[in-house]
């Protein structure tokens, strides 16, 4: 009986620990279905709620957009109010502030940016319920929106006429007008203000793959990829050629200096990265190879690593094979390609997967090397677009998926050999 | 054969092509980055750069964002070593008494070292957020807490509050490095001999006796190799800050040496300096790896 309950608690505790280990990947990919209001809104929601759109024109609008769009007019139209009274107290319920909260148009761009927050009043202090934080954009640079139905602005003007008379404590005039569309938004929203459309026109989804569409597009992507792809693959074959040859001649052949040689090499293996990153970027520069493949990729097509790694199993080869093959007449350098070589196959593929995953994950290195989009590898292009798209986050992750999709697939699909390979070259270590 | 090698050119021909490369681009600035280290340069400033002797380490000596990042680098090292290799152990010693699965949690572990660095550190970033995913997941604890000792702590902002920004640091470190030490530790363990345990059974030593005089002095050596392994990553740690923290966190509480020297090389421009920060790293972590394969290697040796 105690045993069951021991065992039962093992398995809890390695499974708790294997979800908190994955859940960040499903967070990711769960964020980038999701639409940016359902982002910012506070609630945590696992899986991307269904969003509502609305086809015009042939395109899949977001309701929010089509309702900013429509009620424009009214905030023009209200704006007299912004001279009015002065406000006695809050006359907002917390509801309506919650609501308020969720409000953001997932098109930014095309109503000018807009971005609101409320933030609550724990974190303003005792500014009244609270104040909504502007980001960015400003209300002057939206495009103008079709007339609203009488009815509809009538209850537009009362939730505006409200907010007004709380929103004035605030004491800015650009907060207020600001602040004056995301209600304007919400009424339309809550009430179902001013459009008319049937039934097959209003459309529900609940994973945006367009997110994906839209984060490829908003840095150069494919440039990163291709630059990513070159380097890794240029710097694979560049040290497993080196390093076979290195190697081969260290493992089968005698000569002047050879242990000292290789004591040297594996002297720099015990020097840090950056250490010799700066010296390396003067080099670099003087070649007059900043901001050039050359710069990401020649200074690894050799490492230390690999030489050390493949010596181990080319020593292991008995030399029967080495002397048959020069009695067949086979030259030292077909001997290596056609005898060592595919004799060390799995110790190759373990080089080749190392330095392929070394090389695409690089950041330092590119980020001081090169400076203009056309030559940054995807890291670099990530860790920009990262520093740039600020809160955009269901772009960033929809970014990020992609970005370590790659390795996740070569890792899924070499799995046996990845693993082999770092248990051997750790337990060496 | 082996005479025509010694007396002709072509081993040398072989190892060529890596020599120059590692002698160029690592060899050589080795030596060249201690030179550095004694100007004062620029690289923009045509008249060259400007010998200063030892003027680059003393002001380094006194430069209090200097020991701030080796406080800080310390502070992620032990952090991520004490908890990131305790726990990795206890879970690879789970693992390894005939779980069923194996295969599907090592993987699962396993996962988060694969992936890109500066990717997965972005979706901690969002994790990390004032209302994000891991806030919301300790929501309750904190109420716990709260009813329970009256003890408020309020919203936890990791990227904000110098206090959170390191723990915040620790815990995307842990996470990232754990499968890796997870998959080391287990590997060793599935080694060791079941004769042992057997004989140990016999003699009627518990669970905790087992461990403490076989799994462990048996895994000091790969402890060892982790714990050097750690250390190393720990104090060359720049991507993670890099994401998370562009400017440094608040107080430039996340600062890391190897920010810092980013940071006075490719934005201050003070590459001497930088270079003089670097050989001061390295010292640091040779002496580290040396204390340890001293004192540890010692003790592993005598116990085994």
């Amino acid at each position: 009986m105690k045993g069951s309950w021991l065992k039962f608690l093992v398995y809890l505790l390695l499974t708790v620990g294997a979800v908190t280990m994955v859940f960040p990947f499903f967070w990711m990919l769960a964020t980038s279905f999701k639409s940016s209001l359902e982002v910012l809104s506070a609630q945590i929601t696992l899986v991307p709620r269904l969003k509502k759109y609305i086809r015009q024109d042939g395109k899949l609008e977001p309701v929010e957009f089509l309702y900013a769009l429509k009620l424009i007019e009214a905030v023009n139209i209200s704006e007299g109010l912004i001279s009015e009274g002065i406000p006695k107290k809050n006359e907002l319920s917390s509801r309506f502030l919650d609501e308020l909260s969720e409000i953001y148009s997932d098109y930014r761009s095309r109503i000018g940016g807009i971005f609101l927050r409320y933030r609550p009043e724990s974190e303003v202090g005792q500014r009244l319920d609270g104040i909504w934080e502007n980001t960015m954009g400003r209300i002057d640079r939206l495009p103008s929106a079709e007339r609203l139905p009488a009815d509809v602005r009538t209850r537009v003007d009362s939730e505006i006429d409200r907010l007004s008379r709380t929103i004035r404590n605030l004491g800015d005039e650009t907060a207020f007008r600001e602040n004056l569309l995301a209600v304007v938004i919400l009424a339309g929203d809550r009430r179902g203000a001013g459009l008319t459309v049937s039934a097959t026109d209003i459309i529900y989804k609940r994973f945006l793959w367009s997110n994906f569409l839209k984060a490829w597009r908003a840095a150069p992507f494919a440039r990163y990829f291709v630059n990513s792809i070159i380097m890794s693959i240029a710097v694979t074959i560049g040290q497993v050629l080196t390093s076979a040859l290195a190697a081969y001649a260290f493992a089968r052949m005698q000569f002047r200096f050879k242990e000292t040689i290789f004591l040297i090499l594996l002297g720099t293996m015990m020097v840090p990265k950056q250490v010799i990153l700066i010296p390396d970027y003067v080099i670099i520069a003087k070649l007059g190879w900043i901001n050039t493949y050359y710069a990401l990729i020649v200074p690894f097509v050799a490492a230390v690593f690999g030489i050390y790694f493949m010596r181990q199993h080319f020593e292991t080869i008995p030399q029967d094979l080495f002397d048959a093959a020069s009695i067949d007449g086979c030259g030292r350098l077909r001997t290596l390609f056609q005898i060592v070589l595919p004799l060390s196959r799995g110790v190759v593929i373990t080089v080749a997967l190392f330095t392929f995953i070394m090389t695409w994950n690089s950041l330092l290195w590119p980020l001081v090397m090169t400076n203009t989009p056309e030559m940054r590898p995807l890291q670099v292009g990530l860790a920009v677009f990262n520093q740039e798209s600020g809160t955009e986050w269901e772009l960033l992750m929809a970014a990020s998926t992609f970005s370590i999709l790659p390795l996740l697939i070569i890792f899924f699909v070499a799995q046996k050999q990845f693993i082999e390979g770092i248990t051997r070259s750790g337990m060496k270590g | 054969m082996k005479g025509k090698d010694r007396l002709s050119f072509r081993p040398y021909a072989y190892i060529l092509p890596a020599l120059v490369v590692i002698l160029i681009f690592q060899l050589l600035p080795m030596f060249y980055a201690f030179f550095l280290s004694f100007f004062r340069w620029d690289m923009i400033n045509k008249s060259g750069a400007q010998f200063v002797g030892l003027r680059n380490y003393i002001i380094l000596f006194q430069d209090p964002d200097f020991w701030l990042s080796l406080f800080n680098t310390t502070v992620f090292a032990l952090g991520s070593i004490v908890v990131g290799l305790s726990l990795s152990l206890v879970v690879a010693v789970l693992l390894s008494r005939g779980i069923r699965g194996l295969g599907l949690y090592r993987t699962a572990y396993f996962i988060p070292h694969v992936a890109s660095m500066a990717a997965i550190a972005i979706v901690w970033k969002w994790i990390f957020q004032n209302d994000g995913l891991l806030n919301s997941v300790i929501q309750p604890l904190g109420d716990l807490l709260a009813a329970l000792f009256k003890l408020d702590i309020g919203q936890i902002k990791w990227l904000q509050q110098p206090q959170w920004a390191r723990p915040a640091i620790i815990i995307f470190i842990v996470w990232k490095t754990m499968g890796f030490n997870i998959l080391i530790f287990l590997t060793r363990l599935l080694d060791i001999d079941n004769s042992y345990y057997e004989a140990a059974d016999i003699d009627g030593a518990s669970a905790l006796d087992k461990f403490r005089y076989i799994t462990w002095p048996l895994l000091m050596p790969t402890t060892l190799f982790l714990l050097t392994i750690s250390t190393i990553f720990s104090f060359q740690m720049f991507i993670p800050v890099f994401i998370m923290f562009p400017a440094g966190g608040p107080l430039n509480s996340a600062m890391t040496t190897v920010f810092y020297l980013y940071k006075s090389a490719f934005s201050n421009f003070l590459f001497g300096y930088a270079c003089a920060m670097a050989y001061i790293l390295f010292f640091i972590i040779l002496i580290l790896t040396l204390i340890q394969k001293k004192v540890l290697g010692k003790r592993a040796a005598y116990e085994i």
